[in-house]
């Protein structure tokens, strides 16, 4: 039953490089899946940098702007440049554009906890190289992608998943607090694998 | 694939079936296949059971770190699958914020027994996102202090420092009892700190923890600190964080607003514009800083956190708590409020109404100021009926004739709670400015008591204003003092003249009077431009060098003069302290303090110069005498200030519209007239 194995494609060791390179050949499709899964990411950073939900999606939108219009010139294999460093790049450009707009004169805003995230300013430097920084970004993305996933599956079935694989329960135990058979946990568990998979292969081998 | 199984549907799985089920190779009519057999086939469901996920499998194990990493609180995975996965994705966010923590820590103990300024660090009393506020001495004047100073590592920001310039700007603002007071605003090594009163009963929340307070006592202090956000609002400064752990209390149970680390400075160029950090407590957020509509936030969403603060004092919690930020900002937004009568039984009527008001989700629907708030408590603490809360009329009709007495005593209370609330302070200002308008003198100071209208402008916190023995007003100053008499004169022609009495002075001070003053606003800092007449009427102990900390300063001879000054306080850049174009009097010989010590001084202001009147002669400069000695000390002043410094200068203008009223150097001062006489054309 290998041949029901999606296959890897060009997984590299950083994004879901099939989606990179669906999102070059500007596939619509591409960018309806890339979007979402790098939305928090990107709203991640920006919340580290001290900005507000509505500041974050706007930056999400310059964002996605500059990689549409820059993706061409994105070297993936090129040393030292993952995609999630480009794309932190960009992101920490656009962010310092709007805090430098904010001091010219703009802001009169104190700062309380939030501000505490100020200093957090993502670097333009990406500090991609298997540090704390780029795990947790990478876990963000990871975990979006998850839940991108989850989102087409009925509740019952999205419980079971995160019962079994998460949390470690048993089957038999799961199917008992969800009052459906062991059978139907098996096989949430299994559905859902393989959707990842089929979707994101390329992001599971990259830790 | 489907045709494969289908040749063999009958076959028992294998040990690579189970591994493939569970990494999840098998498409869907694999699996259907798969399970129709498992369910006929006990063998194989015991095998199923037994089967262990291989160690290595890479997807379950990232996704269980992925979990793992859930923010701030840990959170059984299950509560986290929600609805709109899509939607929530908030949770992923990973805020940390002990980040910094421990930098921190070291940092503040660091400078515990320090000195800052002039103030010994004793203690870290509280933390908050930007700044590590401590318990100081003020060494020089014995009294203890609060100090905010930026957290380390944070100095670097530009805009972390602008922010705290702010905070410190929107305290200087708010000279008012009911909010604690700055008294400097400097720096320490590169770090920013301010100078704030030290308030010594800890928090309106610390208070709360002690059991809670009468509905007439949450009624009062809340009208009190409704009472302040107004004052607050009048100057352009919007709170936006305000709850019980923002309301200090002294140790008499008055509230002072504390923490303007969120303020919004409404006059402040480009506000409208800007889409804000969702900043501020959740628990007291109105909805429409909880969605992050910066554009709405205005006097009414601190008249919510008003509401917010009274409905704690009086149930005990927060009008919502959510298990975290998020959750607790979606409440705010989505969820009806629970009446406080529900959690607290016995919550009067009106009160509660009162209350409700204020949480209403819509702005338009709260009251729209927090005087309007204010106004409603102190009607109900009158016992008489809110204004601004629905009703039945015929209620209180009822209720009126039932208890006729004591609503008579209410209504005589009201009336003098109204009577009180109606004195004006600025009133008296207003009516000097409609008879200078007429052209008529106007009686600044008179013979007894305080001058009819005053402002500090400079050296509040170093001087003193009492009543003196003989009734007259009398300011002592430790260092320079300006008080304002008046904020601005109408007139281009003018004579300002007061009777004056320099009483004992150890330092070579001087006092008189300051006019021609206008003034702007750098860093939240005026820089001052003025003209002086001032005299020194008091000769020291004329054999002893006067000793100033280490150093014997000579004897300073008795003068007056009159000269241009462009200043501002020396505690904040940029410090500018220039003395133009003095002119000084015939010699004299002091009066000294004796009771018939008192001199005329008067200046007559005109658009072509100013004359002084002093010890019965005449001395003067013309206009173009203070322009060129501007231009002068405009070019001495570039050559040598650091650029920045001159970049935020602005260049002085001489006018005879602008402020006047007095001024007090190192030295103590009374007096007993002060008058301003339009003079005609």
């Amino acid at each position: 039953m290998t041949e029901g194995r999606v296959p890897e494609g060009k997984a590299s060791a950083d994004t879901s490089s099939s989606l990179l390179f669906r999102i070059r050949q500007k596939e619509p499709e591409a960018w309806t899946r890339f979007v979402p899964l790098y939305t928090p990411l990107i709203k991640h950073w920006c919340y580290k940098s001290g900005l507000s939900e509505a500041d974050a999606a706007d930056i999400c939108q310059d964002v996605f702007g500059a990689v549409d219009r820059a993706i061409g010139k994105y070297q993936h294999d090129q040393k030292g440049s993952s995609f999630r460093g480009w794309l932190r790049t960009i992101t920490s450009n656009k962010i310092h554009d709007l805090f430098r707009r904010r001091d010219l004169g703009i802001e009169a805003v104190g700062g309380s906890d939030a501000l505490a995230q100020m200093m957090a300013v993502p670097e333009s430097e990406p500090q991609d190289s298997g540090d704390g920084q780029a795990n947790e970004d990478e876990l963000i993305v990871f975990r979006q992608a998850i839940e991108l996933i989850l989102s087409e599956f009925k509740d019952e079935t999205r419980r079971a998943f995160l019962r079994v694989v998460v949390d470690e329960a048993s089957p038999a135990d799961v199917a008992t607090e969800l009052g459906i058979t062991v059978n139907a946990v098996y096989l949430a568990k299994s559905r859902v694998k393989r959707r990842f998979k089929e979707e994101f292969s390329g992001l599971i081998e990259s830790i | 694939m489907l045709t494969q199984l289908e040749i063999k549907p009958r076959r028992c799985l294998a040990p690579k079936d189970f591994e493939d089920l569970d990494n999840g190779n098998l498409s869907d009519p694999e699996l259907d296949q798969v399970f129709e057999h498992i369910s006929t086939c006990p063998a194989c469901e015991t095998f199923l059971q037994k089967w262990q996920s291989a160690p290595d499998d890479l997807l379950s194990d990232k996704l269980r770190k992925c979990f793992a990493r859930v923010p701030i609180r840990p959170v059984p995975a299950l509560t986290l699958i929600k609805a709109n996965a899509l939607d929530q994705t908030g949770s992923v966010v990973t805020r940390d914020r002990n980040s910094v923590a421990p930098d921190n820590a070291a940092f503040s103990r660091s400078l515990i027994g320090t000195r800052i300024g002039q103030n010994r660090i004793l203690e870290e009393i509280g933390r908050g996102g930007m700044g590590i506020v401590f318990r100081a001495q003020q060494e020089s004047v014995k009294r203890q202090v609060a100090i905010k100073i930026i957290r380390s590592g944070f100095y670097a920001q530009s805009s972390v420092i602008t922010r705290f310039r702010t905070e410190a700007g929107a305290i200087a603002r708010l000279q008012h009892p009911n909010v604690v007071q700055i008294h400097e605003f400097s720096q320490h090594e590169d770090l920013p700190y301010f100078v704030m009163e030290w308030v010594e009963g800890g928090s309106l929340e610390k208070t709360l923890d002690n059991g809670p307070l009468s509905f007439r006592r949450a009624a009062e202090l809340t009208q009190i600190i409704a009472g302040a956000v107004e004052f607050a609002h009048q100057k352009q400064v919007i709170h936006r964080d305000l709850k019980p752990s923002n309301i200090l209390m002294t140790h008499d149970g008055v509230p002072k607003i504390a923490d303007f680390g969120l303020a919004k400075l409404l006059d402040e160029q480009g506000n409208e514009t800007q889409t804000d950090m969702i900043l501020g407590t959740p628990n007291y957020m109105a909805p429409e800083q909880a969605a992050g509509r910066t554009s709405e936030i205005g006097p009414v969403t601190d008249v919510y956190s008003l509401g917010a603060i009274l409905y704690e004092i009086m149930t005990g919690q927060p009008p919502f708590k959510g298990t975290d930020r998020l959750n607790t900002m979606r409440l705010v937004r989505e969820v009806e409020l629970t009446p406080p009568s529900k959690l607290q039984p016995g919550i009067p009527k009106n009160l509660e109404a009162i209350c409700v008001k204020c949480l209403a989700k819509k702005p338009s629907r709260r009251y729209q100021s927090a005087q309007a708030f204010a106004d409603d408590l102190t009607l109900w603490l009158a016992d008489e009926r809110p204004r601004g809360i629905p009703g039945v009329v015929g209620r209180g009709v009822t209720r009126l004739r039932r208890n006729r007495v004591a609503a008579a005593l209410g209504v005589i209370c009201l009336i003098f709670v109204v009577a009180l609330y109606l004195r004006d302070p600025d009133r008296p200002l207003r009516e000097l400015q409609a008879k200078l308008a007429k052209g008529e003198p106007a009686t600044l100071i008179a013979e007894k008591g305080n001058p009819t209208w005053f402002r500090w402008l400079e050296g509040e916190d170093s001087s003193k204003m009492v009543i003196g023995k003989d009734g007259t007003v009398v300011i002592h100053a430790s260092d320079r003092a300006m008080l304002q008499l008046l904020p601005s004169v109408e007139a281009e022609r003018y004579r300002f003249q007061v009777r004056i009495r320099h009483e004992k002075s150890s330092l070579p001070g001087e006092v008189g009077i300051f006019f021609a003053h206008n003034s702007i606003s750098v860093n939240d800092v005026p820089v001052h431009f003025f003209v002086q007449l001032t005299f020194n009427d008091i000769r020291g102990k004329k054999d002893l060098p006067i000793i100033i900390g280490k150093w014997p300063v000579p004897q300073v001879p008795n003068f007056a003069r009159m000269l241009a000054h462009f200043y501002s306080r020396p505690t904040v850049p940029p410090k500018v302290d220039s003395e133009m174009c003095a002119k000084y009097g015939l010699p004299f010989d002091p009066v000294g303090e004796r009771e018939e010590g008192w001199r005329d001084l008067a200046v007559t202001v005109t658009p072509e110069g100013i004359t002084a009147e002093w010890d019965g002669h005449q001395f003067g400069m013309s206009t173009d005498d203070i322009k060129m000695a501007i231009d002068r000390e405009i070019a001495y002043l570039q050559k040598h200030l650091p650029l920045s410094t001159v970049l935020t200068v602005p260049r002085p203008i001489y006018t005879p519209r602008g402020s006047l009223g007095l001024f007090i150097e190192r030295g103590s001062a009374a007096f007993c007239s002060a008058s301003l006489i339009p003079q005609p054309d």
